[in-house]
């Protein structure tokens, strides 16, 4: 599994989730106090739950 | 791609060579732990994966583990927030986009800014002043943001030393943004109480007509800057300034003159008193006849550089006299002459290289203080100067430079020498397709 998500496959599991590799862009950041950052590009895993937790009823 | 269960089961089978009941036993088990660890409120850790969780929201929660956000993000690995906009200006500035680009290049003159804001009252000069400020507070902020560039400061300041006596100004200006705030803070507890010198040097080395035609898009800036300073610098000490306490005012406009007019020596000369008038005239017919015979190019040469000189002080009889003085008789304004000569000489070989930052050219080592165009990203160094080989036959300027993350190096492949991020990101958009959106800026990063 960590081999494909390295590959920037995208793993789907049924009872689980499902994990996929997302790029996120070069942004600027704006803070309140006014600071502004350039926040720099990244890939990150991104993981979709499609389990609930049973206790939460 | 899309992975599947049945598809995750095939490959696991491959690899592990294990049945595939067993394998689909197994994975089932390991998803049956996740989910029981993580209703009994514990959180289950898979090792070099991640962690498996419940958030407040009753929702399956995954971080994944360090190594495994490195890997994935091996392209983009060591790049650190850079701060753009320090706190208190970002009060004032409505724009983010906009800031950005003036603010970058302020750093430079910031702080030499703040001790001598007297001289300039224009309201480009306020401006700066604004900048100045700012930077100050950025340089603090970038050394907290980002602790390794503090090394990049001296490298710019290096270029602008060699020319002359404005070495220590230099240091300040453009480096200053990312760069280390204490050797700019120390530039500045220094005293420069010239603005605007910082800045323009930076930018633009000695020569203020090379700096108006190259620069498009800091036109508004540093044309104005680059003006104001040959005027200023002149009186310090270096040659390339003129005359010190001239308003901004009368130095932007003949800027603007010198950009428009080739020849600024013949209008100018028509405003003299008649006898100085007839004494220039006969000693620029004088110095054209040497120039000519004597030495070719060199006619050339003094009325590039003498335009601007002459243009600013409009009170002029003392410079054009000196200007033609300087070549056969030093009669009157010795220093003012000798000072003017320097300012000839130097810009001439400046002219001929090409510029310190840009897209297309060769590489220029003065211009590693800058930010370039990351268009690609490898493991193997074989394959990064491959392609940078490609890109420089286009004719980009293209560094490489690798970067070790966990034993592990990558190679980027970048083009293009900027002085700031603004300036580079306005490029990036140059570029060819996959290139123009596919890319990211990073501070240039000499190994």
């Amino acid at each position: 599994m960590r081999e494909q998500i390295l590959n920037k496959n995208r793993v789907e599991i049924e009872d689980l989730g499902i994990f996929e590799v997302v790029h996120r862009k070069q942004h600027q950041k704006k803070y309140e106090n006014g600071r502004v950052v350039m926040i720099p590009p990244a890939d990150v895993v991104e993981f979709q739950s499609k389990v609930r937790s049973s206790n939460e009823n | 791609m899309k992975i599947n269960k049945d598809k995750l089961i095939e490959l696991l089978v491959d690899k592990t060579n294990m049945e595939k009941v067993e394998v689909e036993e197994q994975l089932q088990q390991l998803i049956q732990r996740i989910i029981d660890a993580a209703e009994r409120g514990k959180a289950l850790e898979i090792k070099e994966f991640g962690l498996f969780y419940f958030d407040e929201n009753g929702d399956l929660t995954f971080d994944p583990s360090k190594e495994l956000s490195t890997e994935i993000n091996f392209k983009y690995a060591g790049m650190e927030p850079v701060e753009l906009k320090p706190p208190r200006d970002s009060a004032s500035d409505d724009a983010v986009a906009a800031p950005d680009e003036k603010e970058e290049p302020t750093p430079k003159t910031a702080k030499p800014a703040q001790e001598s804001k007297p001289e300039s009252d224009t309201d480009e000069d306020d401006e700066e002043l604004d900048d100045i400020f700012g930077l100050d507070d950025m340089d603090e902020d970038d050394e907290e943001v980002t602790a390794g560039e503090p090394e990049e400061e001296p490298v710019s300041k290096r270029p602008f030393e060699t020319p002359a006596d404005k070495v220590d100004r230099e240091d300040d200006p453009f480096s200053g943004l990312l760069g280390d705030a204490s050797s700019k803070l120390s530039a500045s507890e220094k005293g420069f109480k010239e603005e605007p010198s910082d800045s323009d040097d930076d930018e633009v080395p000695p020569s203020p007509s090379i700096k108006d035609s190259k620069k498009d898009s800091d036109a508004e800036e540093p044309a104005g800057k680059s003006t104001k300073k040959v005027p200023e610098k002149s009186s310090p000490k270096t040659p390339a300034k003129s005359s010190p306490k001239v308003p901004a005012k009368v130095e932007t406009d003949p800027a603007v003159k010198a950009k428009k007019t080739a020849k600024p020596k013949t209008p100018s000369k028509p405003r003299r008193d008649p006898v100085m008038v007839v004494i220039s005239v006969v000693l620029v017919f004088v110095l054209v006849a040497a120039a000519f015979f004597v030495i070719p190019g060199f006619l050339e040469e003094t009325e590039q550089v003498e335009a601007p000189v002459e243009t600013p002080a409009e009170e002029p009889l003392p410079p054009t006299e000196a200007d033609a003085t300087n070549v056969l008789e030093p009669v009157e304004p010795d220093e003012e002459i000798t000072v003017e000569e320097e300012q000839v000489e130097e810009p001439a070989p400046e002219e001929t290289e090409q510029a310190r930052y840009g897209l297309m050219g060769e590489l220029v080592d003065d211009a590693n203080d800058g930010f370039s165009i990351v268009l690609h990203s490898f493991r193997q160094e074989d394959v990064a100067r491959q392609q940078a080989a490609q890109l420089a036959s286009d004719g980009y300027r293209v560094l490489v430079s690798g970067r070790t993350v966990q034993g592990q190096t990558a190679w980027r492949v970048s083009v293009g020498q900027f002085p700031t991020i603004a300036e580079a990101q306005e490029r990036a958009g140059d570029l060819p397709s996959p290139y123009n959106t596919d890319n990211f800026i990073q501070r240039i990063q000499t190994n």
